[in-house]
């Protein structure tokens, strides 16, 4: 069973915001100090939110590492979980909070950043916002070399333009959704979406210009 | 109002519509050109599904819950050689407080007057050349105290023992 599917990890696709009862189930269980409820949202969510996060780190021993210090900051703030959001929302915004913070950390702030606060006035829609990486043109790229090329050029992006491209063209969430989980307004969200793509527009040119 | 980075990319993302959407392409016929790039990229994107499985999953799953398990075990290890919590010191602290207390009370020395008409004694000798209606002597030979009332129907109340 493939349960991994960017398709389907939609948020609550198809269903209300409130919690989904079996995680209700779990969580109440957890929040009593039950482990083993834990262990279930653990089995439950993993594969989404080493995705997610791998999605923004782009290296899978950090993805792994941060993807469980995310759950592990879930378990000890689980009491805090009212059930305002789905149980998987506010997970997922643990994860995108504990990545962001380490590639801070890290120093990653995105090379030659657009400045959000740019009038899109001064932007031409065809302008290059950094050099050019070596480009294979013409020729049929492999899918190992497209995908190293797609994170490459992510990880060129700031924390929080990634953490938007991964939700949206990957994850497939409503820019709703998005907002909530990294407690910013959906109009934020778009923006930055903007300039993200304009961004990934320069940097894979080639590549899906020569699929 | 939305601003233009709204506009463009609810517009890629096909949520403008009517006259949103012919407003939006009027005025920005640059950008309309630039509408096949993007929904390449947004197809590279989406369909070049990069990211790996996670790998080990159950390890995965195991390394977290024997870190809570840990977490757990040094919580109660740390409960249990701290017998004196804050509300166990607490108490503790009233009960010192209150053993204090009585001996305190057990060791003062006690008014040798303290059987109320000694008190009273006492309080009247005190007196006894303030008040010329009662006097007092006091015969040390015979050790008794003689009050004298005098042109009194009864004790004023502060001298009144049944007062």
């Amino acid at each position: 069973m493939n349960e991994i599917d960017g398709r389907a990890s939609k948020l609550q696709a198809g269903q209300s915001d409130s919690v989904e009862p079996d995680d209700r189930v779990l969580v109440t269980r957890c929040q009593a100090g039950d482990s083993d409820a834990f262990n279930e949202l653990v089995v439950r969510y993993r594969n989404k939110a080493f995705m997610m996060v791998y999605g923004m780190v782009q290296n899978e021993q950090d993805a792994w590492d941060l993807a469980q210090d995310g759950f592990l900051k879930a378990w000890k703030s689980i009491h805090r979980f009212k059930g305002e959001s789905s149980f998987y929302t506010w997970l997922y915004r643990i994860m995108t909070n504990v990545t962001i913070d380490s590639l801070r950390r890290k120093g990653i702030h995105g090379e030659t950043e657009f400045d959000d606060r740019i009038a899109p006035a001064n932007v031409e829609p065809a302008s290059r916002t950094t050099p050019s990486s070596d480009a294979l043109p013409y020729e049929k790229l492999e899918l190992r070399d497209i995908r190293q090329r797609i994170n490459d050029a992510i990880g060129k992006l700031s924390p929080e333009h990634r953490a938007v491209i991964v939700m949206k063209e990957m994850d497939d969430l409503q820019y709703s959704e998005i907002a909530e989980i990294l407690e910013c307004s959906i109009g934020t969200v778009m923006s930055r979406l903007f300039y993200a793509r304009k961004k990934l527009q320069v940097l894979l040119r080639d590549v899906y210009e020569n699929l | 109002m939305k601003t233009f980075e709204e506009q463009f990319t609810a517009w890629l993302d096909g949520a403008l519509d009517g006259e949103e959407l012919r407003s939006f392409e009027r005025e920005h016929p640059l950008w309309s050109q630039q509408k096949g790039d993007f929904l390449k990229l947004q197809s590279l994107l989406r369909n070049s599904d990069h990211r790996p499985h996670l790998a080990n999953p159950d390890f995965f799953t195991s390394q977290i819950m024997d870190q809570i398990g840990r977490t757990r075990v040094a919580k109660n290890r740390f409960r249990r050689r701290s017998w004196f919590g804050l509300p166990r010191l607490a108490w503790a602290g009233l009960c010192v407080l209150s053993v204090g207390f009585a001996l305190f009370f057990a060791f003062i020395p006690r008014n040798e007057y303290s059987d109320p008409r000694a008190t009273y004694v006492a309080d009247v000798l005190k007196t006894k050349t303030a008040d010329p209606k009662i006097k007092a002597t006091v015969d040390n030979q015979k050790d008794m105290t003689i009050i004298k009332l005098e042109g009194l129907d009864k004790l004023p109340p502060r001298q009144d023992l049944h007062h």
